[in-house]
């Protein structure tokens, strides 16, 4: 996984399986990108994404609060229905539209 | 990054194979209880859940094999704890060998390797017979027509399901996304996610758990439906309050759990811990959100990498010798003209102690996790050797370093097989010279002057002293005519590639035995010796330093050098006169103290040290007492005082050196070796030989 | 640590830096990579009964580290140890050491191709501790190969000690 700057957005592919190892990973790349001094949005791309766990989903929901803190947004794209359904099935489904509604 | 999380994956294994050795042991211990009979039925479901939390683990981590039996341990044990299958006697037996081979591919899956494809197969099969015969006998019942739904479950009720997760929850590879998943499965699920202990992204760490949850179910499946989701997780959770709230309230008065509530009760609820280890929550009104901080229902414990109290365990050490530096830099100070240095300086010596006691305190744990093996083995052998043996164990709480009891968990092992195949007689043998048909095997511990005694002592035949005394001649470990005191004769049986076994027995191994024991004891700087009388019994006590990071020593110079005695070895410390120091043919040198005699060594002929005092009239002997009880006299230079020290290993960038049990390093920098005594005395007796 | 091994098969091609250092008129060069920290000389703790050239043990940051006398280890003869003495700390394998030399001469970078096989006919009897030699300057610069000297050593001492 890493950031590539793509139209002035941040991008981060993620893997396949968004386990507790990833989960770790994505904490810390989206710290890295939360602190770089820009004010480009950070995109997480799920299209790949065939599962996620809870670990993973916690990390996007402490990094979109960061990232409002700085005025900035964290984006969630090609949405897969499994991630879709894990938001919904913690009950985070709002979460999850916030983090689609460009 | 912080420290306390990477990604490395091989953090999350070795937390669950840490894990796993705790389920293991505490199914082990949960099924001897049932096996005594003094179990209940929570017992039952307890093995239960470590067997599942094992396979879910192994899941994760791809285990298949483990996962493979698991799967059919766990069904099994469904299976009994749902009283289908009765606990039998030998239904306990083989949940006992169940549990073990499940064992054998936990360490295996941590070690990499792969069992021999057959392994277990015995016990695979018998498992399988257990839930194959069930499911033989259920076939009739099944065959009345499935869908009929149990009568209990017929109408929706509402559940009110207050759900927080462990920190660690996650880490277990347990995720709360697969039981919401569940329990929407049940029925009509809705959830409100509690985030406010969400942290900073920064301080996040991502395997911890943040989030918990209220949710409300409509299901028609019934209580039970709901607690078997959260069973999984019962050691996970911090918090679970399942109460039952229908708005409908028809149910009030006729539900069963409804008794006894007064007319200004809310409607009827249950509270319902399902953590087994947690407190059981005090009812609460239904509806009633958990308090804010919900922390009534605490963990009382938290896991923490071994590797971060070792390096407090170092950081703590390092104070130490701070401390001692600054008391020494302070000695030419006196209370009078700096009596605040001085207080200072006291007070910081004992907070640096208090710290440091509390920090050693972390890594101990009761013997108790070493004892707990002990009841199945005499067990088990005592049934393959056909002896009765009663076991009898006092001190399991007595509380030693973790390294030490990991060390420890062989040796033992080993010395209580040894009691059982060599020390306790058949019944017959016994009942011939008077015994009781039943032998008594005593495992004890306790703490003495700084050290834990361990013993295992047998009412059995003793060492057999002719017979030992033959093989060690034939052996060529002792030479025909050498005279030998009997506790000579004894401890040759730890003399290497000794083994009186007359035939090679599966119970106590190819001669691979004594020596081997003797030295995983040495290595973690403990002792073992022997007492044994013929026809009475043997006991083997096993004396083993509290920590392996700090003692008390007394600082002695020797010429130029300085060495560290353990305090514990130290008995008197005299200047002996000319009348007292005599040196006799083949003896060396000897003193004469209170009508004893005591070997005299001279410390710097062993060591070779330059320089050093040779007449004892004109040094210090310090008498000193080794594990095994002997006492010999180390002739030094002088005594410089005593002091608390951190015990640094000397082959972890060199090697062992003979005499020297480790070294330190003092208040000026320098390093000083500790000395081995036991090893001294030896040294000496060498020397003395080879005149 | 990790990088304590030198490959040299896999590096050529290449160039290496080495540490070089005098004992009497003789230089050698020691791998950059396997080189912790080097520091003046301090008094060390005698460990009894072990060769001449083990000259005791010192304590580094709390650590225990035993240093070797390279001049006594190749030709006899102990190295009279003053402040002005460098205690080169170096790591082989896992273990931290330090070697006693006279002084540090130099960082040099060779190419992989400049490095020469030792002569067979060396008369030293260390010459298997030797990976190959290099030209500097002029200087003859004699490679180490502190596993060979090191590892053999620990292992062989480790043995009999054992017995």
């Amino acid at each position: 996984m890493e950031i590539n700057e793509q139209n002035g957005r941040l991008v981060i592919e993620l893997p396949a399986v968004l386990d507790l190892p990833a989960a770790a990973e994505i904490r810390d790349l989206l710290i890295d990108a939360a602190a770089r001094d820009t004010a480009a949005d950070v995109i997480l791309n799920f299209h790949n994404v065939d599962r996620i766990s809870t670990a993973a989903i916690q990390v996007t929901l402490a990094a979109a609060a960061a990232l409002r803190l700085a005025a900035r947004r964290l984006e969630a794209e090609a949405v897969s229905p499994a991630v879709v359904d894990a938001f919904r099935n913690l009950g985070l489904a709002s979460d999850l539209d916030q983090l689609l509604d460009t | 990054m912080s420290d306390d999380q990477g990604y490395d994956l091989s953090q999350f294994k070795a937390t669950y194979f840490e894990e796993c050795a705790e389920l293991l042991a505490m199914a082990e211990e949960t099924i001897a209880r049932l096996q005594e009979g003094s179990g209940s039925d929570e017992d039952l479901n307890a093995v239960f859940r470590c067997v599942h939390s094992i396979k879910g683990g192994a899941g994760a981590f791809a285990f298949d094999d483990l996962v493979n039996f698991a799967h059919v341990l766990e069904t099994a044990l469904d299976h009994l704890r749902s009283g289908r299958v009765a606990l039998t006697p030998h239904m306990a037996d083989l949940m006992v060998r169940g549990n073990d081979v499940l064992g054998d591919f936990v360490r295996a899956a941590q070690a990499g390797t792969a069992l021999p494809p057959n392994h277990g197969a015995d016990i695979l099969a018998q498992l399988n017979t257990l839930i194959g015969g069930e499911q033989t006998t259920l076939k009739p019942v099944l065959a009345t027509p499935p869908t009929a739904p149990p009568a209990s479950a017929e109408a929706a009720k509402t559940f009110h399901i207050s759900f927080r997760p462990a920190p660690d929850m996650l880490r277990t590879g347990n995720d709360p996304l697969l039981m919401f998943r569940e329990l929407a499965g049940l029925g009509d699920l809705s959830l409100v996610v509690d985030r406010s202990a969400l942290p900073q992204l920064t301080e996040m760490e991502s395997s911890r758990s943040y989030l918990s949850w209220n949710a409300t179910l409509v299901t028609s499946k019934g209580r039970n439906a709901i607690d078997e989701v959260f069973e999984f997780v019962a050691g996970d959770t911090a918090e679970i309050i399942i109460t039952e709230g229908d708005a409908a309230a028809a149910f009030v008065g006729e539900a069963e759990e409804g008794e006894g509530w007064g007319l200004f009760a809310p409607p009827p609820v249950e509270t319902h811990p399902v953590a087994p280890s947690a407190p059981a929550q005090a009812a609460k009104p239904a509806g009633t959100a958990p308090a804010a901080g919900g922390d009534a229902v605490h963990t009382a414990s938290i896991r923490v990498d071994l590797d971060k109290i070792d390096r407090l365990v170092n950081m703590v050490g390092e104070l130490v010798i701070t401390q001692a530096m600054l008391g020494q830099q302070a000695s030419g100070f006196t209370v009078e003209s700096h009596p605040e240095l001085i207080q200072g300086l006291q007070e910081l010596s004992h907070h640096t102690r208090e710290l440091q006691e509390n920090v050693m305190a972390i890594r101990a744990q009761p013997v108790k996790a070493l004892f707990s093996k002990a009841p199945r083995l005499v067990r088990d052998l005592s049934g393959k050797l056909s002896k009765q043996v009663r076991l009898v164990m006092s001190g399991e709480n007595t509380e030693v370093d973790k390294t030490v009891i990991e060390q420890l968990s062989d040796p033992l092992t080993h010395l209580i097989r040894n009691a059982l195949d060599h020390g306790i007689e058949t019944p017959e043998e016994r009942m011939a010279v008077g015994k009781p048909a039943e032998g008594t095997i005593h495992l004890g511990a306790e703490h003495r002057s700084g050290r834990i005694f361990i013993q295992i002592q047998d009412d059995g035949r003793g060492i057999n002293r002719e017979r030992v005394l033959a093989k060690a001649l034939e052996k060529g470990l002792v030479e025909r005519g050498q005279q030998l005191t009997d506790e000579q004769i004894d401890m040759l049986i730890f003399a290497p590639g000794f083994s009186t076994a007359a035939e090679v027995s599966d119970v106590s191994g190819r001669g691979v035995g004594m020596d081997v024991v003797r030295k995983n004891i040495q290595d973690v700087g403990g002792r073992v010796v022997v007492q044994s009388t013929p026809g009475v019994g043997s006991r083997f006590i096993l004396s083993l330093p509290l920590t392996l990071a700090v003692m008390d020593g007394m600082l002695v110079q020797v010429g130029g050098q300085r060495y560290v005695l353990p305090l514990t070895n130290i008995v008197e410390s005299l200047r002996p006169t000319a009348q007292q120091a005599r040196s006799l043919v083949d003896v060396g040198e000897v003193l004469t103290i209170r009508g004893e005699y005591i070997n005299l060594m001279p410390l710097h002929a062993i060591f070779g040290i330059e320089n050093a005092i040779t007449d004892p009239t004109k040094g210090l002997v310090v008498i000193v007492e080794t594990e095994g009880g002997e006492r010999v006299g180390l002739l030094v230079d002088e005594l410089l005082g005593q002091q608390q020290v951190v015990i640094k290993s000397l082959d972890s960038n060199f090697r062992p050196v003979q005499g020297i049990s480790a070294a330190t390093i003092l208040g000026d920098g320098r390093v000083a070796l500790i000395l081995d005594v036991s090893a001294l005395r030896q040294m000496g007796a060498l020397a003395l030989a080879a005149q | 640590m990790q990088n304590a091994a030198p490959a040299p098969e896999v590096q050529t091609g290449g160039t290496r830096q080495f540490i070089s250092f005098t004992i009497g008129d003789e230089e050698y060069g020691v791998d950059i990579m396997a080189i912790r920290e080097i520091k003046g000389w301090t008094a060390s703790t005698e460990l009894p009964n072990t060769p001449q050239y083990m000259r005791g043990v010192i304590n580094l940051r709390g650590a225990i580290v035993p240093i070797f006398d390279l001049r006594s280890r190749f030709s006899g003869g102990l190295t009279q140890a003053s402040a002005r003495h460098v205690i080169i700390v170096v790591s082989v394998h896992d273990r931290v050491i330090g070697i006693l030399v006279d002084a540090v001469a130099d960082i040099i970078t060779v190419s992989a191709a400049d490095i020469q096989p030792v002569p067979e006919l060396d008369h030293h009897d260390h010459s298997g501790f030797l990976t190959g030699l290099v030209t500097v300057d002029g200087r003859m610069v004699a490679l180490l190969d502190l596993h060979q000297l090191f590892d053999i050593e620990l292992v062989a001492d480790a043995i009999t000690a054992a017995a």
